[in-house]
């Protein structure tokens, strides 16, 4: 098993796009970690790099100490798993698992004793004389992992295997590899768009935006302490409300139309930067928000409720606050048009809550929970 | 109506092309007389006179072992060299891939005619005028940019993660061209024997040129030299076309089957 570390590394392909720019990222013997972020941000170009399937305009490559730049791929002992699989069409299921053995000259008998034992790891014995076409998806998906573990290699690299199962095979999936992750203690880059997998299956997050590294840490951590605007609007699910206010520091509250939220001591006392700031983006998790009734004091929203999302546990309820505050959730998702009404929150009620699209309801807002980013997306702290 | 429509189109359109191979195999089952008086009767009673003349003289014979040895070495040679030349320019984007190329496609409009003379002082040269490895060389040479092509556009549409996903096995070039590559060129591989096969089997010219009189005949030039020398006998000219004729159906039906679409499917997805 080795680790794996990036220095600066930075890809520019040839048309001048800058897929990935100056990432420096510690993978530790044995880590489990998942690169995350938005179509496009270069999370393959990532995992290329570390492959070698892509070379890399800048920074140093390190596999086990050693600088890996210039290394042929097949040279690397890395395997990787690929978004479609890639499985060898002319050759059955054991054949497509013993394709790195064959090549690296292990004897017959020996490969055949080991493609078996893979195979009922994996659950596949029946299917080790079948080709893949006739391979349901789930099958396929298992096959690309058995020709990756076969090998028993320094690194395992992952570029969205599982995208393309349907929502239930993919949460056993998911189970399933960090089972095998956890039992191999191979150290594995694991690529995925979907925060759920993200958080589920990570000892650490790399959240990644336009090439650029945003924050890497434990799930947890990463939900708790968001480095910045991005990373807290990109984790949760559903994703964090964000409502722009206007900070009256001689009030020692926050202000946004109608709305007017005191902010609690202790948020002070942990954040003495935001009194000195005239306007402040503040973050709130569905969880953080509760339908209050009519007549409760302390800080609320009042607003009309435009969406509900009945999951059976919880319901989410989506709310348009009153007044003319508009919400930055948009501008934290890179700048488009501000959707029009007023700002929407998310709200997580009990599933037995009975809320109906077009009724007002007033929400209730813990601000000792809440995030506090200045208009750039940096946290106040 | 229209599936009416469509099938008598295809009988039409079956039985201009089968016609000729009609007269051939008909024609070879008769005797002299009656071809000449009536080419389009079927042969009833059919007279085997004409082929045991042809197959007897010897002449056939010795043209269908050297047909059968210039068409074989080319084609296997062809079959080799452009294969690899497809996938070494699929892989590189290199310049000099892209140089390679234009000269290939270049290669593909030259007609024979007019290199014939120069090729024949290339072969002398090296010391290769008049010999079989001669003309298989310049046949090979001349036949492969079609074949490139061929596999080019083939190789397109196998997807750039397998040969990825070889390399990460620890597969060199050479072997995921052996091991992932060629298997997977099956269906390109059966076009380009068929079509070259037959067409350097058919080729009259670069044998006859190349080969010279005393290295012995292909087929083709076999039928030319001996229509002088039957005096025009038709029935064994028949029957020697039609003994000619019959290794490349045969070739082409046993080939036939492998034209499969879809073997990539389950690859991917
Ligand atoms: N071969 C290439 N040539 C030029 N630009 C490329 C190439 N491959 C990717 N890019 C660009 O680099 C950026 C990052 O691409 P990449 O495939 O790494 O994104 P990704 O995070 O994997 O996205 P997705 O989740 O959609 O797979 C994109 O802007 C993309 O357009
Ligand atoms: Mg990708």
């Amino acid at each position: 098993m080795a680790s794996v570390q990036l220095a600066n590394v930075t890809k520019e392909y040839v048309s001048g796009t800058a897929a990935v720019s100056r990432l420096t990222l510690d993978v530790a013997d044995g880590e489990l970690v998942v690169l995350v972020g938005p179509s496009g941000c270069g999370k393959s170009t990532a995992l290329r790099m570390i492959a070698g399937l892509e070379s890399i305009t800048e920074g140093d490559l390190f596999i086990g100490g050693e600088r890996m730049n210039d290394v042929a791929s097949h040279e690397r002992d890395i395997a990787m798993v690929f978004q479609s699989y890639a499985l060898y069409p002319h050759l059955t299921v054991g054949e497509n698992m013993g394709f790195s053995l064959r090549v690296g000259r292990v004897p017959k008998r020996e490969r055949a004793e080991r493609v078996r034992a893979v195979a009922r790891t994996l659950g596949l014995d029946e299917l080790i004389d079948r080709k893949p076409r006739e391979l349901s998806g789930g099958q396929r998906q298992r096959v690309a992992m058995g020709r990756a573990i076969i090998r028993e290699p320094q690194v395992f690299l992952m570029d969205e295997p599982l995208s393309n199962l349907d929502a239930k095979l993919r949460s056993e999936m998911r189970a399933e590899i960090s089972d095998l992750q956890a039992r191999l203690g191979v150290t594995t880059i694991f690529v995925t768009h979907d925060q759920v997998e993200a958080m589920t299956m990570g000892h650490r997050v790399a959240v990644l935006r336009e090439g650029e590294l945003q924050q890497v840490a434990a799930p947890y951590e990463l939900y708790r302490h968001p480095a910045n605007l991005f990373v807290a609007s990109f984790i949760g699910n559903p994703s964090m409300s964000i409502l722009r206010f206007a900070v009256e520091a001689e009030h020692r509250r926050l202000a946004a139309g109608p709305a007017r939220l005191d902010i609690p001591e202790p948020v002070l006392a942990r954040r003495p930067g935001l009194l000195g700031t005239a306007e402040a983006l503040v973050g709130l998790r569905p969880e953080h928000l509760r339908l209050a009734g009519d007549a409760e004091s302390g800080n609320a929203l009042d607003g009309v409720v435009r969406g509900v999302e009945a999951l059976g546990s919880d319901t989410f309820v989506r709310v348009e606050c009153a007044g003319s505050a508009e919400s930055a959730s948009d501008a934290a998702a890179g700048g488009e048009s501000p959707t029009p009404g007023g700002p929407m929150v998310t709200v997580r009620a009990p599933g037995s809550a009975s809320a109906r699209p077009g009724q007002h309801c007033r929400v209730a807002v813990d601000l000792d929970e809440a995030h506090f980013f200045d208009p750039a997306g940096d946290p106040i702290r | 109506m229209k599936r009416q429509i469509r099938a008598l189109v295809a009988v039409v359109a079956s039985a201009l092309f089968l016609f000729p191979l009609y007269l051939v195999i008909a024609n070879a089952l008769k005797a002299d007389e009656e071809i000449v008086n009536q080419p389009a009767k079927p042969p009833l009673p059919p007279t085997l006179a004409g082929l045991s003349a042809v197959v007897e003289g010897g002449e056939v014979t010795a043209g269908l072992r050297n047909s059968v040895l210039i068409t074989g070495s080319t084609i296997a040679l062809i079959m080799v060299v452009a294969s690899m030349l497809a996938f070494a320019l699929h892989v590189s984007n290199s310049r000099l891939g892209n140089a390679l190329n234009a000269v290939i496609l270049f290669g593909l409009i030259l007609p024979t005619p007019v290199i014939l003379i120069p090729v024949f002082r290339v072969l002398k040269f090296l010391s290769l005028q008049n010999s079989f490895p001669g003309l298989v060389l310049f046949l090979c040479a001349y036949y492969a940019p079609f074949a490139v092509l061929v596999y080019r556009g083939f190789l397109r549409s196998v997807p750039k993660d397998l040969i990825e996903a070889a390399l990460m096995d620890g597969a060199s070039y050479r072997f995921i061209y052996w091991a992932v590559v060629l298997p997977l060129l099956r269906p390109a591989t059966a076009s380009v024997l068929v079509i070259t096969g037959v067409w350097v089997w058919n080729d009259f010219l670069n044998p006859l040129v190349l080969l010279g009189p005393l290295q012995g005949n292909t087929v083709t030039v076999g039928l030319y030299r001996s229509v002088g020398q039957f005096s025009i006998n038709f029935g064994e000219l028949f029957a020697y076309m039609l003994v000619a004729s019959a290794p490349v159906l045969g070739f082409y039906l046993v080939l036939q089957r492998h034209f499969v679409r879809g073997l990539i499917a389950g690859a991917t997805k």
